[in-house]
């Protein structure tokens, strides 16, 4: 047991693991607030522009989430040192989020495959 | 560290008078004194009993539901009385008794779990439970005055509208349930802070209790849904009050805003209580089994992304609102979703069971039960999920079983299995196993027997909140059956009840100890200060990994094995590695929580009452048994002490290493929330009804904005030039107090800029819903105004009475956070009021 303080790691490391579900919770939103804010527009454009934004945001989430999963591996290669067993295990739950939360973005944009914008 | 016997922090013997020394600190006060004890131990016996009292006060008025529903056209109770009724078990049901008591666990557990001493803040964990108990008491009593309010537990507008429920009913639903929020948020800070700071050193992450980690979980959830209820309570509550038409179709307002801002709250709302009794769950099912948790960190990914997918539900409620269908779908698709996480945990229990060999007792058998009808429950949940299923049964008694099976499966028998299990580590006697196990039979049998028969009432067409009901209906003989098993239901708590007559007996210096053969913290041989010396962690299960761990902490050969200052004090760590970071002074026993929390509640009672003045002075008093309480909450720089090991901790901290700082975080998260509900609400209600906002040449001026951002900015700036010159001598301590009062007075300037510039344009708030949310924006930055204004002026009052100054400055440090918080808040509210009619037109 050491008997000096040691330097900690932040707790940015911890808010790190909440990025992916995160992720999720802002392309939820925007595609929910897409069809509320088309709604109350022009009813002629209302399925192409969700079509678009669906694509485009579902697009973007799942960027987010790829980048983060290459990032979380590549840190993940170098074996971590038995000091660096916090950094592990965040880095591996992390992981583990960010599947979970792409497979909730996909399965969140499927319905607008399938069904029109605006219909009641 | 579980096999170098040689290398504790601490030798033995310990030095005489050591441990007697500790026992004086944290004694308890004595007889009626004990209200002003503020120890875990002590608030979390008051809390838990106090939550328990609720949930037998709601299942009394659930009994007459039954009673009433037992035959058709049955005359026991009027109809207004059951709307009564209805509403207040509900309510309380949700309000006063789940939340509370998961609050409740987790401060009476946390502490001795994580191997600290006590809570970091407990004062406010003692004004939590206080404004819990006098508000409650308070707000449950209106049923006997025939002021009980009858709208449901939900409470919709218009139904709840001054229109339609005049009388102070539904006040006092908003003002109660608004008070009462407060102590959930208190709590959750408390819990927040609790686990991410004070765990024992080398509890890390992935070492500590799934119950704190749960309840850490809980905690933020409450941070972010909470507020969004907070807001609507404060918007019904204006209208009914001053007649801003948030929720009156006629002048722009829309009734399906309460919807969304409840039930933002109200879905999570179900996890929030769910994953606490989840955690109660983790830890039980690993002691009875002998094996640790199976797929720890799975549960952890499914413990996180199930706190977030709740938040994605809220309109599973709205299914029969006439929403788009693609908008249900989403939610339908995310009600979904969300069973998975839920999966995970329930296989992880069910891997662990198998993996391990578990012993049948009484815990077992409420866990057991949990899992038959928590199951049932999710299913029912998967059903109602699919949206053309739910416009079937939606508002019948097929969704009273499935939300009972739900929310008593997944949280009373959980939380009855606690009981039993946890019962030996904070009483002399453990209960009793053969009285358990009729008790679990009994609350089975008739859980089942009671709630099953309302799937197919509900399917035949039962709906909910009806009085009675006809013969002709079909409905008497399943109905007759719910009685029944209503009646078993409540033989098998009458019994817990006899059972905790008969054996509890609250200690936790002489308690049972650890029968169960557990492997977590709270198993140790604990006092009212948690362990006699705080351990170093090396694994989940501690005492199976060190099984000399219980004998050597109680001798002191940890950290800490007396007091470093001769007050009550805990180990405040890092929140990743848990390394040790400074010794947290803690107060002792005071009437301020007490009185705070009487004055709290009385001031929204009056408020109820429509006698403002009372109300007012109450306030008053309020705040100020809070800054008496503060003005010794944070003491001077005492000389570093040496906890063993060669380790010296300093016992003074400010910026984000202090504890306060991230208190002080997690209260302005919840503004946060609270003000984006507010920014959803006003983008929302625009979608709704956008022909009542006005065209850019009726409002305020272009350049009105002006002047109060230059005030807040200009203020922001002062108040950081006045933390740069944090008083080292007198003429210091002259300039720090002008800049923060000049700072302090650039805020309300900025406020009263603002206000006049829109009262000058015409803007009325009870015109249109434009006039009312431009008035809330107003109404929201005078809130926060007036608390940074108390703040500045406590921190000018602690220089003067010189107790702050460059280096004790951690009360300056929470009003810097304060003040620029406040600062982007009415920013954002200026950028929101002004420029966007302008970007919208």
């Amino acid at each position: 047991m050491s008997a000096a303080i040691k330097p900690v790691r932040p707790f940015g490391d911890f808010l790190r693991v909440l990025i992916a579900p995160a992720i999720w919770f802002a392309h939820f939103s925007l595609v929910y607030a897409a069809e509320a804010l088309i709604c109350i527009g022009p009813p002629a454009d209302q399925a192409t522009m969700m079509g678009w934004i669906a694509v485009l945001v579902t697009a973007a989430a799942l960027t987010g989430l790829i980048i983060l999963a290459a990032r979380l591996l590549r840190s993940g290669n170098t074996a971590p040192s038995r000091s660096d067993r916090s950094e592990a295990w965040l880095r591996r739950t992390s992981l583990l989020l960010t599947l979970l939360s792409a497979l909730g973005v996909v399965w969140t944009t499927l319905p607008t495959a399938v069904l029109p914008a605006c219909a009641l | 560290m579980a096999d170098a016997t040689s290398n504790y922090p601490n030798k033995l013997p310990r030095p005489r008078g050591e441990l007697a020394e500790l026992e004086t600190i944290w004694a308890v006060p004595k007889s009626w004194r004990i209200v002003t004890s503020v120890n875990n131990t002590t608030i979390g016996y008051f809390y838990v009993g106090t939550a328990l009292l609720f949930f037998l006060l709601a299942g009394i008025l659930a009994l007459l539901m039954r009673l009433q529903l037992a035959v058709p056209s049955n005359t026991f109770l009027s109809q207004e009385t059951y709307n009564q009724i209805f509403t207040m078990h509900g309510t309380v049901m949700m309000f006063l008794f789940a939340v509370p008591v998961v609050e409740a666990m987790g401060i009476l557990l946390l502490p001795q779990m994580l191997g600290a001493r006590d809570q970091p803040f407990p004062r406010l964990g003692a004004f939590a439970f206080w404004a819990y108990f006098v508000g409650g008491l308070i707000f449950f009593s209106t049923l006997f005055f025939d002021l009980a309010p009858s709208g449901g537990w939900f409470m919709y507008p218009p139904l709840t509208s001054s229109q339609f429920s005049p009388g102070m009913g539904a006040d006092f639903w908003l003002l109660g349930i608004g008070f009462i929020e407060i102590s959930a948020i208190a709590g959750a800070i408390e819990i927040i802070v609790g686990v991410l700071r004070t765990r024992a050193p080398g509890m890390t992450l992935d070492r500590m209790p799934m119950f704190a980690w749960t309840m850490l979980i809980f905690a933020g959830m409450i941070v972010f849904a909470f507020p969004a209820v907070i807001l609507a309570t404060m918007l019904l509550e204006l209208e009914r009050a001053f007649d801003w038409p948030f929720f009156i179709a006629a002048r722009g307002g829309d009734a399906l805003l309460w919807q969304h801002l409840f039930w933002f709250f109200g879905h999570p709302e179900v996890y929030i209580i769910f994953l606490p009794a989840a955690g109660m769950v983790s830890m039980i099912v690993p002691a009875m089994s002998g094996t640790p948790l199976v797929g720890y960190r799975f549960v952890v990914v499914a413990l996180i992304a199930t706190g977030f997918f709740s938040f994605g539900l809220w309109v599973h409620h709205m299914f029969t609102t006439g929403i788009p269908a693609l908008s249900l779908s989403f939610f339908s698709a995310a009600s979904m979703a969300v069973a998975l996480p839920s999966g995970i945990q329930v296989f992880a229990w069910i891997a662990t069971i198998a993996s391990g060999r578990l012993r049948l007792v009484t815990p077992s058998l409420f866990v057991l039960g949990f899992l038959f009808i928590f199951t049932l429950g999710g299913l029912t949940g998967v059903m109602v999920a699919m949206v053309p299923f739910d416009w079937q049964v939606h508002d019948t008694y097929f969704v009273v079983a499935h939300f009972h099976y739900v929310l008593v499966g997944g949280m009373v028998f959980p939380l009855f299995a606690a009981f039993y299990y946890w019962a030996p580590a904070f009483s002399r006697r453990a209960l009793s196993e053969r009285l358990g196990r009729w008790t679990f039979w009994l609350m089975f049998a008739g859980f089942n027997i009671a709630f099953f028969p309302m799937h197919i009432s509900g399917l035949m067409g039962m709906p909910r909140r009806v009085y009675t009901y006809p013969a002709v209906m079909g409905w008497d003989i399943l109905n007759l059956i719910s009685t029944i098993g209503a009646v078993l239901f409540a033989a098998g708590v009458g019994l817990f009840l006899i059972d905790l007559i008969r054996n509890l007996r609250p200690s936790v210096a002489n308690a049972a100890g650890n029968i169960w053969k557990a492997g977590t913290l709270e198993w140790l041989p604990n006092d009212v200060y948690g362990p006699r010396s705080i351990p170093i962690v090396t694994s989940a299960d501690p005492l199976w990994d060190q099984p000399r761990l219980a004998d050597d902490v109680e001798a002191g050969r940890y950290y800490l094995p007396g007091s470093g200052t001769g007050r009550r004090e805990t180990i405040v760590t890092s929140p990743i590695e848990a390394s040790s970071q400074y010794l947290l002074r803690l107060p002792g026993p005071g009437w301020t929580p007490l009185l705070a929390a009487i004055f709290t509640a009385a001031f929204f009672m009056l408020l109820t009452a429509k006698a403002i003045t009372l109300a007012l002075i109450c306030g008053v008093l309020a705040v100020a048994m809070i800054l008496v309480w503060m003005w010794d909450s944070d003491p001077a720089p005492h000389r570093a002490v040496d906890i063993g090991g060669g380790i010296t901790l300093p016992t003074y901290a400010s910026g984000s290493l202090s504890h306060s700082w991230w208190a002080m975080i997690v209260l302005l998260l919840v503004a946060g929330s609270l003000y984006l509900a507010y920014v959803f609400s006003y983008l929302y209600l625009w979608t709704v009804s956008p022909q009542f906002w006005p065209k850019p040449a009726a409002l305020a001026p272009a350049a009105s904005p002006v002047l109060p951002a230059f005030l807040l900015v200009a203020g922001s700036a002062i108040l950081v030039a006045a933390g740069r010159g944090l008083p080292r001598n007198a003429q210091g301590r002259r300039n720090f107090e002008i800049l923060t009062v000049l700072a302090a007075v650039a805020l309300v300037a900025a406020l009263i800029s603002e206000v006049s510039a829109q009262w000058q344009s015409g803007l009325r708030p009870e015109t249109n819903i434009h006039g009312a949310l431009v008035a809330m924006a107003a109404f929201l930055q005078a809130q926060m105004t007036l608390a940074a204004l108390v703040m500045a002026g406590f921190a000018v009052a602690r220089s003067i009475g010189g107790r702050l100054d460059c280096e004790r400055r951690v009360v300056f440090d929470n009003l810097g956070l304060l003040y620029h918080y406040t600062v982007g808040q009415s920013l954002l509210g200026l950028l929101l009021v002004h420029g966007f009619p302008r970007l919208a037109a």
